[in-house]
């Protein structure tokens, strides 16, 4: 399947980015198993399935997110979202 | 352009202090292409260092921006507030951005998050090298468009050394030797008479041993601006 994409070589793309992302997790502190990535075609509904139990066991076994408590105001404070990032084009000359 | 790399964490956190207000300021230049400092780079390191820092117990509010020219302090204007509002600015421009903030907003605390590493060329993706080292007196022209300042591990202008082997450096196997790709170049082009041509010694007081350099051009002044000593 890795390396056989519909897209040529996007899982292998794919992949690395994932590992990237995996690094950024513990640098930050968090595991960076909490993101996986597995090759699957659309046929494959039963492993998917199979795949995403495991991984929701996976998941639970790390536990809940330690920036995230589950209320709303936490939520509001730790979402990346909020804090409005913005890009600056230019000097704004008129 | 321009190429850079990010500092570590730690290093970054410990630049950072104990400032709570941390102002992440991206440039849509050549940190951009080179991904180490634009805008996606700056959205990255922010919401890293908010959630590290909350982890950590120690929580810092991280905002991010990215300004189209971080080195060109009519593009600073934009960010005024915000760094108002920061106790510290976290500049990922490169070595001039970070100086051009910090000399623009001289009250604020600025900081580099990168390292600025050399003057290149992107290869292939996610591969860059060192290209030019700005000598100030370029000799690409004789050299079949490859630079042995930047290229030749020893800056040899009658190159190649005895160090070279089968078209490699000696002092790295990955690296190709810069004079086998002149020789190789002029070849192909039959221009082998060049290297005939013994070239003396380099005047390096047009690069950094004169001391740093400034270029005015008196054509491009303004009428009222002031006439420093360098241009009387």
């Amino acid at each position: 399947m890795e390396g056989d994409c519909h897209y040529l070589d996007g899982n292998l793309n794919a992949r690395r980015r994932v590992e990237h992302a995996q690094q950024l997790l513990e640098q930050i502190g968090l595991e960076g198993k909490r993101v996986k990535m597995i090759n699957l075609s659309s046929a494959m509904g039963g492993q998917f399935a199979s795949t995403v139990a495991e991984f929701t066991e996976e998941i639970c076994q790390i536990g809940p997110n330690p920036l995230h408590n589950g209320d709303d105001e936490s939520r509001t404070r730790n979402n990346v979202s909020t804090h409005n990032p913005k890009t600056v084009v230019g000097p704004q000359m008129e | 352009m321009i190429v850079a790399e990010q500092k570590s964490l730690d290093e970054i956190k410990n630049l950072l202090g104990d400032g709570k207000r941390v102002l992440v300021v991206g440039c849509g230049t050549c940190v951009t292409v080179c991904f180490a400092g634009g805008a996606k780079e700056a959205g990255i390191l922010a919401s890293t260092l908010r959630m590290n820092t909350q982890l950590n117990g120690d929580p810092k509010a991280v905002t991010h921006m990215t300004v189209q020219r971080q080195c060109e302090s009519e593009y600073l204007d934009t960010i005024q507030d915000q760094v108002s509002e920061a106790d510290v600015v976290l500049s990922v421009g490169c070595g001039i951005g970070v100086q051009a903030l910090a000399e623009k907003y001289s009250d604020a605390l600025v900081v580099p998050g990168l390292n600025t590493s050399f003057m290149g060329q992107p290869l292939e993706q996610g591969v860059w090298a060192e290209r030019c080292q700005a000598c100030g007196s370029c000799v690409l022209g004789v050299t079949g468009g490859i630079c042995p300042i930047a290229r030749c591990s020893k800056q040899l202008l009658n190159g190649p050394c005895g160090g070279t082997d089968d078209g490699r450096c000696e002092i790295d196997a990955d690296l190709e030797c810069a004079w086998q790709l002149i020789y190789d170049k002029l070849k192909t082009q039959e221009r082998m008479h060049l290297l005939m041509d013994i070239t003396p010694p380099k005047d390096w007081r047009s690069s950094r041993d004169g001391g740093p350099r400034k270029i005015v051009r008196k054509d491009l002044r303004l009428p009222g601006q002031e006439m420093s000593n360098d241009e009387r």
